[in-house]
């Protein structure tokens, strides 16, 4: 067997497995499938050119990590391409520019249990980028804080307080008590 | 612990990253207080409802993303030359390989041996060996008196290789595949723009009364291929296609039709009868 189709078959068996992983992040990321599968091809190639280097461990953190980079770099260039600035669009939010949500009482456990679907992909869709990646890693893909650390590239600290902010604006969303995007 | 810190622990708790006597206390707390049993319920309604949206990889991205690892990683010099129709046909019929080891191996009646380890490993085994073979024919020609003997010396038993082109089917050749560890034969038919895998094998079923009739066909889906699965005698079939499942059955009743007349009676030039 060729050197090549060593690395092929490492590959095939390390990374491969979270494609679908990837996928869901970028789906999520992007908002837009179109752009989630240029994300992931593009991240893929990367990840076989970088996977020389990749010694073992989380194979799916490591391929999370470099798909969500490259979502947000592309969205980075996009807010850069329509002239806006970085910190104060709604897209980054920084926890510290956010002004807690209004105390608008719990939604009903009824309400959220007849679950439209398409109303929370909206609320999903609608959260910052920064609290929808913790969500979706959470709760699609299942990894644990450490993970989601990992991946985000900031403290378990941040990723459980903008967890459960994610959390709050889409209950209240779907009770239709608050807005999921607050406007500054 | 009161309402206020179960509150703060919820998240927390219901992500199970609780230290387990911490979690203890929340149980407890939650056990007594339906308030905060309810905003359990809540954030588990939601976390139901974010299950439902996770979507998986689609089909044709994941060939493209196989495709590209072949040729970045592999000795792709002969996968870049090739055109991309044939590449991605190739990608296709080989996750189509692992796809009928998947519905043969859950449907009923299926003879398939184990090898070592655990399904997993062997599709996976058989899937990386094909990928290594890197062709979707090994033996490309419509004559079965060509690609029938190809078999001999690469197969440990005969399979039963007919053109079916004067009803559709016409033959494009074959090659030796893998699945679940064990060497099959892939007879690779074509329905104007669709590849019909065709896997035969020998059914293993020992204490099965070996002339019995066609078992019944098991029809599956699998990331958008239809699978049809049956036994005739002594061989197993399986096949795969992203044509319909009204296609598939036309092509397994032409397999079944004569299947039991052996190369020496079937006049070498008849034609199979149209349907």
């Amino acid at each position: 067997m060729t050197e090549g189709g060593e690395t092929l078959i490492r590959f095939e068996q390390a990374v491969l497995p979270h494609l679908s992983a990837a996928w869901n992040l970028a789906r999520w990321l992007m908002r837009d499938r179109h752009d989630a599968e240029d994300i992931v091809q593009q991240s893929c190639l990367r990840a076989c050119r970088g996977f020389a280097s990749f010694r073992g461990g989380d194979a799916r953190a490591w391929l999370l990590t470099i798909v969500r980079n490259a979502c947000y770099t592309e969205l980075s260039r996009r807010r850069r391409q329509r002239g806006e600035g970085g910190s104060h669009s709604s897209e980054l939010l920084d926890d510290a520019d956010l002004p807690a949500p209004p105390g608008a009482g719990d939604p009903e456990l009824a309400l959220l249990r007849r679950m439209d679907h398409e109303a929370l992909a909206a609320a999903v869709e609608a959260l910052p980028a920064m609290f929808r990646e913790v969500f979706v890693l959470r709760e699609m893909e299942g990894l644990s804080y450490q993970e989601i650390a990992e991946v985000a590239g900031v403290p378990v600290g941040t990723v459980m307080s903008r967890l459960a902010r994610a959390r709050q604006r889409l209950q209240g969303a779907l009770a239709g008590k608050i807005s999921a995007v607050e406007n500054p | 612990m009161d309402c206020r810190e179960a509150r703060n622990l919820l998240d927390p708790y219901v992500d199970r990253e609780l230290d387990a006597a911490v979690a203890r206390h929340v149980d407890e707390h939650l056990g007594d207080c339906p308030a905060c049993a309810e905003a359990r319920e809540r954030l588990l309604a939601l976390r139901n409802g974010a299950r439902e949206l996770r979507e998986n990889v689609p089909f044709t991205l994941a060939v493209r993303i196989r495709s590209d690892a072949r040729a970045e990683l592999a000795d792709g010099r002969l996968t870049r030359a090739v055109g991309r129709w044939r590449s991605a046909a190739v990608a296709a019929s080989l996750v189509a390989a692992v796809s009928i080891a998947w519905a043969v191996l859950a449907g009923r009646g299926a003879s398939m041996p184990a090898g070592g380890g655990t399904l997993a490993d062997e599709l996976v085994a058989g899937h990386v060996r094909s990928l290594m073979a890197a062709h979707l024919l090994d033996v490309a020609s419509s004559d079965r008196h060509t690609v029938k003997p190809w078999f001999l010396g690469k197969l440990d038993f005969a399979p039963d290789v007919r053109d079916f082109r004067d009803a559709g089917f016409p033959l494009v050749g074959g090659r030796v595949d893998y699945v679940g560890g064990r060497a099959v034969a892939a007879l690779v038919y074509q329905r104007q723009k669709h590849v019909v895998n065709a896997f035969t094998w020998p059914a293993s079923d020992m204490s099965a009364d070996r002339t019995a009739a066609v078992s019944s066909v098991t029809s599956s889906e699998r990331q958008g291929y239809h699978v049809l699965s049956w036994r005739s005698g002594q061989a197993q079939w399986g096949l795969v296609s992203d044509a319909s499942e009204s296609t598939l059955r036309e092509l397994q009743a032409l397999i079944q039709s004569d299947a039991s007349a052996t190369p020496a009676s079937a006049p070498a030039s008849a034609p199979a009868s149209p349907r």
